[in-house]
């Protein structure tokens, strides 16, 4: 079983010709952590804007969990996004005047789907979100500090948690540890894994930091996938 | 739901900029409506403050003049009406009754009005009030007054003080008729109109006191409206002591008159009537319908009221450009709000309609805001209104008008911040899940 196949996939901006993105074949297993490099410009932010169906390809065929998002309207993708998948970004992934436990649930006020995932376990949004923090060691005091009072370090810890939180298939995670130090770096890393694996979420973790690349169950290349000029 | 939620908490997190906007929304409010309100309030009183007169009758002058001075009391007549005239139209069949007034004396500034028992008989204000006595009764001797209801709180008089009337109108006077004090008899009830602040006196006494009775020529109108004129002083100081006790139904108490009110059997016909007696052959005369002379006179009012309405329009206007401003240019540091908002499945509309919903949050408060300013200032402003322009201000409940003006400014700040809402969508299409710093 696959959590991503493309097929074939080649996009362009509206104002450019020459595609930004051209993949022959991507597989991601379910389950697996991959770990995505290249350097800047080679298209790693239209890729994960792609695979978040943010924006459609020109021809060929995406699919997330056996979806094909390019089969689907503007409104249905940003529905799917809601409920399948959890986006980290590389900072400022919180809205500063909501506290962390309201950041967290957030997620589950735009998605019915991760809402009652959580129904069928008997756990509000709130519950759960106390418990992914505590579990990626935000302690319980800071959890109604307004996300603008932590540090980069706490913030991307509770931009996991609402990743994670509702248990989403496919988590997305854009150079999350980059302007974290080498210390905090790994110890994010291993709470991420460890709260997929709970999850069963599959992770792909896009970094230029090579060195982590060891860490991950397979990483790709993005330059060896992306057949583009630019590339 | 969760939607307004979102927008309330980010409004919040902005507190210094929804500040301001939703005080100039609110000013901009209470000047729309207060223009408004005023205007109404002020219509009404001028319209309160006579009723059930078909007919005003002077000496050939603008009907306005007319009105202004005799229901007024601002302004003089330019001429007068002779007793004579006044009988004779008194005698026709189509009037029910009628109310001489001879006007032109001031107590402390307050204008004194001559006039008979028909005054308190028939004058009605309001919707069809007549006057009431709040102490004593009408005056039964020519050396008798009565006050208004604010000349004796603010003169601090009661019925049977004596007081002295001044010639002339002004409260500062250099000739008082100081030989003739008069005595109070009664008190009116307050009245919200010009009434309040008039002193009635009789015909009678007001002839006495310019001495009337002994001038060489007493058909001779207008023989008290020059009072002002030097020369003609020397003629009012007489003797006349022995006349204070004259009586008050006198065949023809004085010689000339400002104007008369009439009331008629049949209204229908006030308009004939009108005609008949500004047609008279015998005396130059008009007559006005109240009513319509009121209209007249709104209309010039209007054009302030027109130019006070325009003015809140633009500060209305600068109010919702200045909560475009500054929705736009929150919209830069909010990128990486809608960005993230985006990554949890946020459509595009959804970035829109929290713009939208914001600039609403932002007008209803500023509605409101400004609703309730506008009422701590006609409270606080309502008696000193009262005081300078005799109109009573009554403070109610939004009209059906103001609440069509509320709708009018909430409806133009939604739409006013579709303008950023929509640079908000096209931004959230363009930048995706990349956050621009």
């Amino acid at each position: 079983m696959n959590s991503i196949v493309v097929n074939g996939l080649r996009f362009h901006y509206p104002a450019q010709t020459e595609p930004t993105l051209d993949i022959g074949q991507l597989e991601i297993a379910r389950g697996e952590r991959v770990f995505l490099y290249g350097p800047s410009g080679s298209g790693k932010s239209t890729l994960l804007s792609v695979l978040a169906g943010i924006h459609r390809p020109q021809s060929g065929t995406v699919a997330i969990e056996d979806t094909d998002i390019t089969a689907l309207t503007a409104r249905q993708r940003d529905h799917f996004r809601a409920h399948h998948i959890g986006y980290i970004f590389q900072q400022f992934n919180l809205l500063p005047y909501l506290d962390c436990i309201h950041n967290v649930a957030l997620a589950c006020e735009f998605s019915n789907v991760r809402r009652q995932r959580l129904q069928q376990r008997n756990i509000s949004p709130e519950d759960e979100a106390a418990r992914l923090l505590n579990q990626l060691g935000i302690s319980h005091e800071m959890h109604s500090r307004r996300a603008s009072e932590l540090s980069v370090g706490q913030q991307q810890r509770v931009a996991a948690a609402r990743a994670l939180i509702g248990s989403p298939e496919l988590i997305i995670a854009d150079e999350p540890t980059s302007a974290l130090d080498a210390d905090s770096r790994l110890s994010f890393l291993k709470l991420l894994f460890a709260e997929c694996e709970r999850a069963g979420s599959t992770l792909l973790f896009v970094s230029h930091d090579a060195e982590l690349a060891s860490q991950f169950d397979r990483s790709l290349s993005l330059s060896a996938l992306n057949q583009s000029a630019e590339a | 739901m969760k939607l307004f939620k979102l927008a309330w908490a980010s409004l919040l997190s902005r507190k210094a900029n929804a500040l301001l906007t939703v005080v100039a929304i609110a000013i901009s409010v209470m000047l729309l409506l207060g223009v408004d309100r005023v205007s109404q309030q002020t219509r009404a009183g001028f319209a309160n403050t006579i009723s059930g007169t078909d007919l005003i009758v002077g000496a050939r002058s603008g009907p306005v003049n007319l009105l202004l001075f005799s229901v007024f009391h601002i302004g003089y007549p330019s001429s007068n009406v002779s007793w004579d005239a006044y009988a004779h139209w008194r005698e026709h069949e189509q009037v029910a009754w009628s109310i001489p007034i001879a006007l032109g004396d001031s107590f402390r500034g307050h204008p004194v009005i001559a006039t008979d028992h028909n005054f308190f008989d028939h004058f009605q204000y309001g919707q069809r009030q007549s006057v009431q006595f709040a102490e004593g009764h009408p005056f039964e001797h020519s050396a008798e007054a009565v006050l208004g209801a604010r000349v004796a709180k603010e003169q601090g008089l009661r019925p049977s003080d004596e007081v002295v009337i001044s010639h002339g109108t002004g409260s500062v006077s250099f000739h008082q008729h100081d030989e003739d004090p008069v005595q109070i008899s009664g008190v009116l009830a307050p009245t919200g109109t010009p009434l309040d602040n008039a002193v009635f006196i009789p015909l009678v006494g007001l002839a006495t006191m310019h001495g009337e009775h002994q001038a060489e020529e007493p058909q001779s109108p207008p023989s008290f409206s020059q009072q002002s004129v030097p020369q003609e002083d020397e003629e009012h100081e007489h003797e006349h002591e022995h006349e204070h006790e004259v009586a008050l139904d006198s065949e023809q108490p004085i010689d000339s008159l400002s104007a008369f009110f009439v009331g008629l059997h049949s209204q229908p016909r006030a308009i004939f009537m009108q005609r008949m007696i500004n047609t008279w052959g015998q005396e130059p005369l008009t007559a006005l319908m109240p009513g319509a002379t009121l209209q007249e006179l709104w209309r010039t009012l209007n054009m302030f009221e027109r130019v006070l309405a325009i003015v809140s329009g633009f500060v209305l206007l600068t109010g919702l450009i200045g909560m475009l401003a500054t929705l736009l240019a929150s919209l830069q540091e909010r990128r990486r709000e809608m960005a993230v908002l985006r990554s949890l499945g946020a459509g595009p509309g959804t970035i829109f309609s929290l713009l939208v919903s914001e600039a609403f949050v932002l007008t209803v408060t500023g509605i409101g805001v400004g609703v309730a300013l506008l009422y701590a200032a006609l409270y606080a402003l309502a008696p000193w209104i009262e005081y300078s322009f005799g109109v009573v201000i009554h403070i109610s409940w939004p009209s059906v008008v103001e609440w069509q003006r509320m709708a009018i400014v909430l409806v133009a700040g939604t739409v006013i911040s579709c303008l950023p809402a929509w640079r908000a969508y096209r931004n959230s299409l363009a930048d995706g899940l990349t956050i621009k710093l």
